[in-house]
């Protein structure tokens, strides 16, 4: 890699989302790989915990780039780029339910899970992130996506609210019952 | 902010400790996965690229839904132009009404279609609205009642098939367009096939001049069921085809 193209790659890890973002949409595919290399983990994870496959998570995160590749030209400077691709992955994870038909918008009964305990040790915590996993998605679907964005992919309440298109003090409001629920869900009411 | 409920989790250990091991277990993304993803999305926007249809999709929404609305609105103002006074001279409310709202519906179901994923979902209730509210609609004008009767149901029939042919005609190239800009969605799709056949709707109620309702159900808003009926059936294939 010649001088100025490793500037420039040092350049691009260090800008923000939307700078990076306004560089792609001037033409720079550098930009989209350095955006590519951030999203794609936290996307994979906010997918794999919402479909049943890693094939089904790894469609949703490729169209979900896609999307944001054909929808580049309607970002604007003044917008944040994590909630504009967040929105694209969940609404892309309700179509994906729609399709299949496995859309659950009913709250289901409480069933009696083991209450997870704290650990260092990775096969335990598999095992309590499994348990946690069952747990919500025992939590009615709007719950479940509010707690996902903000207490899995740490996003604030503000941009989980323009991601699931509702008020913030509404987010607030079902975050706080989707907890209530989840804590009694993991202590085996 | 402080007057807004303050969920329990920020200061809760115990739901921290759970989550630190739901985001252990999650940490495991698997290296050459993401480097398959990124090759497969290079080459899907590399040959998106290099067409016409991939240059007009990255157009900006407001861009393409001007685009979208050229198609209909020219052949409404030809129209309009050509036989829109016989039409209002003959029933001037029947008309005026009719045309205010499916030309309405028509602009409201064209937006929404080219509606871009990165917006925040519609409520289900809001969905169901957008695309059943204007079906209504269209059901309730054409059976506006009038002085006009059809002597058999044959000769409603045989009357409406010209109009149902040229609604046709007029909505094909309306849901043909809407979908090329389309940057493809499951909602988006059904409703350009509603807003073609309001378009076409729009176009019948200038050009025809015929008000019976059995005519205006089977000619005018025959061409919306046969575009959603098209619509529905070519989904179910597709949908079929990739299982």
């Amino acid at each position: 890699m010649a001088m100025g193209e490793q500037d420039h790659a040092r350049s691009s890890e260090a800008a923000s989302d939307e700078a990076l973002m306004l560089l792609y949409v001037a033409g720079d595919r550098t930009a989209f790989r350095t955006l590519f290399d951030r999203y794609f983990p936290q996307l994979m994870r906010l997918a794999r915990r919402r479909v049943s496959s890693d094939d089904e998570a790894r469609e949703i995160v490729q169209l979900t780039f896609l999307h944001m590749h054909r929808a580049r030209n309607d970002f604007r400077p003044d917008a944040k780029l994590r909630p504009w691709l967040f929105t694209i992955a969940m609404n892309l994870v309700r179509e994906h339910y729609r399709r299949r038909g496995r859309q659950r918008e009913t709250f289901l009964e409480p069933e009696r899970l083991p209450e997870p305990t704290p650990t260092d040790d990775p096969v335990q915590a598999a095992e309590t992130a499994k348990r946690v996993q069952r747990a919500l998605e025992l939590l009615p679907r709007g719950q479940r996506e509010v707690i996902e964005l903000h207490w899995l992919s740490g996003l604030p309440y503000l941009q989980v609210a323009e991601i699931v298109g509702a008020s913030e003090a509404a987010v607030r409001v079902r975050a706080h019952r989707g907890f209530a629920l989840l804590r009694q869900l993991l202590k085996d009411v | 902010m402080s007057s807004l409920p303050r969920p329990p989790l920020d200061d809760d250990a115990e739901l921290q400790s759970v989550r630190d091991a739901l985001r252990a277990a999650d940490n495991a993304v698997d290296v050459a996965m993401q480097a398959s993803v990124l090759a497969s999305l290079q080459a899907v926007v590399e040959r998106e690229d290099g067409t016409w249809r991939g240059a007009l999709r990255a157009k900006p929404t407001t861009l393409r839904r001007l685009l979208v609305l050229a198609v209909p609105l020219t052949v409404v103002a030809v129209e309009f132009w050509l036989h829109a006074s016989d039409s209002l001279q003959q029933a001037p409310l029947r008309v005026g009404v009719s045309l205010s709202a499916f030309g309405v519906s028509m602009l409201v179901a064209l937006m929404f279609s080219l509606r871009p994923l990165h917006q925040a979902p519609m409520p289900p209730l809001a969905q169901s609205l957008l695309v059943g509210g204007p079906i209504v609609l269209a059901l309730g004008l054409s059976l506006w009642p009038t002085a006009s009767v059809q002597a058999t149901a044959t000769d409603a029939l045989r009357g409406a098939i010209p109009c149902l042919m040229y609604g046709l005609a007029v909505a094909v190239p309306v849901y043909v367009v809407t979908r090329i800009l389309d940057r493809g969605s499951r909602l988006t799709g059904l409703l350009a096939a509603l807003a073609a056949g309001l378009s076409a709707n729009v176009v019948l109620m200038t050009h025809c001049p015929t008000a019976g309702p059995d005519h205006m159900v089977l000619g005018h808003f025959g061409v919306i069921v046969g575009l959603l009926l098209a619509y529905a059936a070519w989904s179910r294939l597709r949908a079929l085809r990739n299982r």
